[in-house]
């Protein structure tokens, strides 16, 4: 399963190409230095330590090749755990360089448990009236809240919990925006495309401003809170959410610069990751803005090819 | 008139479509046959605008026709994950006035509230379907539209092209199997290797398939007689 993801991981830098290869090893080199400089830290090592299992129980419960693993593979167990030590080393080993180290074998041991967990979420529809709140030509929105809300709800609840606090409930809403910029993966088909708009340019503008007001409308509240408590955290808070903004505007961008109808563009996973996780760390916070530049003209160029008549 | 006009497409060095040229009358109901590979799906994909020639064009009432003037069915139909069938339907525009969904789905039972995922082939065929005819366009295309469906539903989307034809609608319908398209249609276009090479108006449409599979019978029969 190893090799298999190896191949994958080719495959996908191949589509990327060199330039955004090299970027993707500028933003892991500054994401392990980060995560070595947070794991020297009481609070932000206990941080890293929860998210990290969060994170890996969630991609096992949700993993729609589990059932073919456990019945297909031999030692499933041991193969799905090399997977999760293998591909997390790059967040886990920094912490043997700390005074933190006890995290790493902690991480270990629950990823072996996680590794055990057979059971997946069943298809099912949830909040069939979504779309009496949610347009359906914003079908990124109904699809991406149904298959992440439970993650949303929690980090919007802990935000809000959280909101007279500093720093806490932005990483709660940067977690919101991370599962949001998820949603915009998955390529419609052409009918659905042409349905949505008779133009690219109309389209990513479209697509922008609705996304746009919807994160604001969802972070804004916590923001205006967050500031009351802590008056010297407005413009903190303001430029929290421009970034926010920015990195769903890549998002879309990233989805329509490589949209192929009807595929999921998971070759774009790493990619947004990174971007993601870049907005945490201050000296590369350029970046997706200057990625937001740079893909507006490819998208439209990528889009122009299939609305030409 | 839909005047199709020296058509070619090739994908890497496989020529699909060769000096495709063929006028298919408006307000009618037209078949298009071939074998596997003979380039049925890439000539609806260009009638539809979904794809570009490489050389030719096609002409809709002497101007070039527009993906607004069609209406498409593909053949793989696919779906947006996590939305029900309702609102699938909804991001496509109403311009059909005749069209009422509560109505038609009391004849095909789609669970409209639930996702997509929790339906079966055959019942994602009919959301499609009903995708393509609450729209109003002059064209519609069915490409291998019967495939999945169960025998109720074959009949229905009979009637349903049946009904196009008569609001003087151009269909274009393809399908692996003859008797849906002898039942629907006015005329069959049989395509073989990027080329119309023949056109069966209904009065000779008994000939069909004396004419294509005689030969396959023949040779057919022979081999899996010799060899299964």
């Amino acid at each position: 399963m190893i090799k298999v993801r190896i191949h994958q991981i080719k495959r996908q830098l191949n589509e990327l190409g060199i330039g955004y290869a090299f970027i993707l090893l500028a933003f892991l080199a500054a994401l392990v230095f980060y995560v070595y400089l947070a794991y020297t830290q009481k609070e932000k090592s206990l941080f890293l330590f929860i998210i990290s299992i969060l994170s890996i129980l969630a991609i096992q419960i949700s993993r729609s090749d589990k059932e073919f693993v456990f019945n297909q593979v031999d030692h499933p167990v041991q193969n799905i755990f090399a997977e999760y030590f293998i591909f997390t080393l790059p967040v886990t080993i920094p912490s043997l360089f700390t005074s933190h180290w006890f995290y790493f074998p902690l991480i270990i041991l629950a990823f072996y448990f996680i590794a055990n967990i057979k059971s997946t979420l069943k298809q099912r529809t949830v909040f069939p009236n979504l779309s009496k709140i949610i347009s359906p030509h914003d079908f990124e929105w109904l699809s991406g809240l149904r298959k992440t809300y439970a993650g949303i709800f929690i980090f919007l609840l802990l935000a809000c919990i959280t909101c007279w606090i500093r720093i806490l409930p932005l990483i709660f809403l940067w977690f919101i925006t991370t599962s949001v910029a998820s949603f915009y993966q998955e390529c419609e088909s052409l009918p659905i495309l042409f349905a949505s708009s008779n133009s690219p340019k109309n389209l990513l503008k479209k697509k922008m401003t609705k996304s746009i007001r919807f994160l604001i409308i969802m972070f804004i509240p916590i923001l205006i809170m967050n500031s009351i408590f802590n008056p010297g955290f407005i413009l903190i808070n303001i430029i929290f959410l421009l970034i926010q903004i920015t990195i769903l505007i890549f998002a879309i961008l990233l989805k329509y610069t490589t949209y192929t109808p009807n595929e999921s563009m998971k070759g774009n996973t790493l990619l947004l990751s990174m971007v993601s996780i870049g907005s945490l760390i201050p000296f590369v916070l350029p970046i997706p803005l200057i990625m937001c530049f740079r893909n507006y003209s490819k998208a439209i160029k990528n889009l122009n090819f299939y609305f030409n008549d | 008139m839909i005047s199709v006009i020296n058509i070619d497409k090739s994908f890497d060095s496989k020529k699909v479509l060769n000096n495709l040229k063929q006028d298919f009358a408006l307000a009618e109901v037209h078949g298009i046959i071939g074998l596997n590979g003979a380039g049925k799906t890439t000539f609806f994909n260009i009638l539809s605008s979904f794809m570009k020639p490489d050389s030719g064009e096609i002409l809709y009432n002497q101007k070039k026709i527009s993906r607004n003037d069609v209406a498409y069915l593909e053949t793989i139909n696919f779906f947006y994950s996590k939305i029900t069938g309702k609102e699938y339907l909804e991001i496509f525009p109403l311009t059909n006035q005749q069209f009422e969904l509560e109505k038609i789905n009391n004849l095909l039972k789609l669970p409209l509230n639930e996702i997509i995922e929790t339906y079966s082939t055959g019942m994602k065929k009919k959301l499609a379907i009903l995708s393509i005819i609450k729209q109003d366009k002059p064209i519609y295309i069915f490409d291998e539209p019967f495939n999945g469906l169960d025998l109720e539903t074959n009949m229905a989307l009979e009637i349903i092209i049946k009904n196009l034809r008569t609001r003087n609608k151009t269909v274009f319908i393809s399908s692996h199997i003859l008797s849906p398209l002898i039942s629907v249609c006015d005329e069959i276009h049989l395509l073989q290797q990027g080329t119309f090479i023949k056109n069966y108006t209904k009065e000779n449409f008994s000939n069909i398939e004396k004419e294509l599979f005689e030969d396959f019978n023949k040779s057919a029969s022979e081999i899996i007689m010799n060899s299964v």
